[in-house]
């Protein structure tokens, strides 16, 4: 795990590459939450960091392939905080996600928080807990500012990539 | 069982359940990987002590994060309240500057058939 380096458009302060288990997530929100109490004024948007954070590590725990190799950085620019995950999962898993993606970014601006509130009354949920709420989650923490990827490959496996945005500066 | 309490850790909430008064509270956070397994045992207390109809309690949820599998069973805890006999009050705490976690707290009201104060804190 590579801390903290500056680059030529702000700071990289994590990045992951490797198995991902427990004890990387936890040393990842750690980290990612000292540096917000230091690095970000806002109080919301320190805390929309650590919640989309908490997300994408524990998505890619979660559903990522087993010993599969996963990254996951957080970079700091003078107006945004940049948060990028990404996994290796089967190629079916892959296409069930891009499809409930594509669904969740057709939604109308401004339903997500009912769709999520709708998701959270009802009973079904994960072997993990979640419900799905996890998309849900990080699109409203970062307001709509999140991208994502699915390849697949021609060894039977897909990568899936989020990289979400949230809009506040780094001091 | 008796009062039920759990220190805080750095992925799991502080738990203050009493029988006198009434009282359960959650603090801090609650970010663990598996979070069924971690509320069970507070699901388990509720079916044990919340059985006597027109008891009061008070429900005191004081989360600064919590992770989206523990909405979940947060929202399994409020609804084994809400199936019991006991008269329930929950109080939502949230940081003044927060407005994700006030959202949070109307969405469990707008769910839950409990009456429901958010106070900003």
């Amino acid at each position: 795990m590579q801390r903290d380096q500056a680059t030529a458009s702000g700071v990289e302060w994590l990045r992951f590459e490797g198995t991902v288990d427990p004890a990387v997530v936890q040393v990842a929100l750690v980290h990612l939450e000292r540096t917000t109490f230091r690095k970000v004024a806002d109080r919301l948007a320190q805390k929309r960091i650590f919640r989309v954070a908490t997300e994408l590590l524990q998505n890619m725990l979660h559903h990522g392939l087993p010993q599969g190799t996963c990254t996951f950085s957080v970079h700091g620019t003078q107006e945004r905080w940049v948060l990028k995950a990404s996994n290796p999962v089967l190629p079916p898993s892959g296409a069930h996600l891009t499809a409930r993606w594509d669904a969740l970014i057709a939604e109308p601006e401004g339903a997500l928080r009912a769709r999520e509130r709708d998701a959270l009354s009802v009973e079904v949920r994960s072997e993990h807990g979640g419900g799905g709420l996890g998309l849900y989650e990080i699109l409203r923490r970062a307001d709509g500012g999140v991208f994502y990827d699915c390849l697949s490959f021609d060894n039977g496996t897909a990568v899936v990539e989020f990289t979400a945005h949230i809009l506040t500066p780094h001091e | 069982m008796s009062d039920f309490r759990l220190e805080g850790t750095s992925k799991t909430p502080a738990v203050e359940f009493t029988l006198d008064p009434l009282c359960m509270t959650l603090s801090g956070r609650s970010i663990p990987e598996n979070s069924i397994e971690f509320f069970q045992p507070l699901l388990n207390w509720v079916d044990a002590h919340c059985t006597q109809a027109g008891k009061k309690l008070e429900v005191n949820v004081r989360l600064e994060y919590f992770n989206t599998s523990s909405s979940k069973c947060l929202m399994d805890l409020l609804r084994r309240v809400e199936a019991s006999p006991v008269e329930a009050r929950v109080n939502w705490y949230y940081e003044a500057e927060d407005e994700d976690m006030l959202e949070a707290g109307e969405d469990y009201d707008a769910i839950i058939e409990l009456p429901f104060r958010l106070v900003a804190v």
